[in-house]
């Protein structure tokens, strides 16, 4: 199977996305020196294997515990490709996980659905 | 450097309510190590996760816009230089960063932060976002949406100074001020 399976490190979020499930996860604390570099593999990934996969039920989670700006820039880079796929035709879910009483990861994630057209939720744990 | 006060540095940062510096190349390495020492000594504070995103946008803006840069062999990368330094004062916090730049981009720094300066929050919010839309800089590895985060973060003002330093470089100084909480 083609997963793409990523340990968490102290500045980078673990990514687990498993193509047999559909279920698509990114989590953690995210400030890479070059935070550009690390979600091209998940943005090539999910472009290679979205459209492959069109019938396919996907659910992508971001578990997010904090983020800088230029991981910022790439999660709506992330949002762009599901949001396509959606529109597409494909059958896919998002989810934005806050940690309870965290205002800045639920508004940031307020923020990146606006427009948003793919079903999505925005959950507490 | 024989010459060089080391308790006349000592007692400078002391006097200016100094709790921790760094100056050098401002590594991953270096940046995991301060924030990690951040985050402990601020634990009781409430925007400890808010100091904690400001010193990030600001280390990383040494990293990779200071003019100064230094070969790091572990990252195999050249690193900006540049200062980075806390400091605690009866009610407030200020972080502040400190580098070279070169001179001609003074005014579009300048212009940059008084734009930001000029907006509240809900125009912060707008812009943010507008800014996160477009395309990325060629060769850049910032967002450039640096300044804008720290405004929404601190909640003040983004103070800022420029030094000329010579005929193609200044020292830019970024201050961000934080209200003490419980």
């Amino acid at each position: 199977m083609n997963n793409l399976i990523i340990e968490k490190s102290k500045t980078k979020p673990y990514v687990n996305f498993d193509l047999e499930s559909g279920i698509l996860e990114v989590g953690g604390e995210s400030y890479p020196e070059n935070a550009i570099e690390f979600y091209k593999t998940l943005q090539d990934w999910l472009n290679e294997n979205l459209i492959a996969n069109k019938d396919k039920e996907f659910e992508f989670s971001f578990k997010m515990v904090y983020f800088n700006t230029s991981s910022s820039k790439a999660i709506l880079d992330i949002l762009d490709i599901l949001e396509k796929h959606h529109k597409n035709g494909g059958k896919i879910k998002l989810n934005w996980y806050y940690e309870e009483d965290d205002e800045d990861i639920q508004e940031s994630g307020e923020e990146f659905v606006e427009g948003l057209t793919l079903p999505h939720k925005i959950l507490s744990y | 450097m024989i010459d060089f006060d080391l308790y006349d540095y000592y007692k400078n940062n002391k006097d200016n309510n100094i709790i921790l510096s760094f100056k050098g190349a401002v590594s991953q390495e270096i940046l995991v190590e301060i924030g990690s020492m951040i985050r402990n000594k601020f634990t009781m504070q409430r925007d400890i996760k808010k100091i904690f995103s400001v010193f990030v946008e600001l280390s990383q803006n040494i990293m990779h816009y200071s003019a100064e840069r230094e070969y790091s062999q572990k990252e195999n990368t050249n690193v900006g230089v540049g200062i980075i330094l806390f400091s605690e004062l009866q009610d407030y916090f200020y972080i502040s960063s400190g580098n070279l730049i070169e001179r001609k981009l003074v005014d579009r720094i300048e212009g940059k932060i008084e734009k930001i300066n000029s907006m509240n929050q809900e125009e912060l919010k707008e812009y943010y976002q507008e800014q996160r839309r477009l395309p990325q800089e060629d060769g850049s590895k910032g967002a450039g949406l640096g300044f804008i985060d720290i405004a929404r973060k601190s909640g003040n003002k983004v103070n800022y100074d420029m030094t000329k330093i010579d005929d193609d470089h200044s020292f830019f100084v970024l201050k961000v001020k934080f209200k003490k909480g419980e």
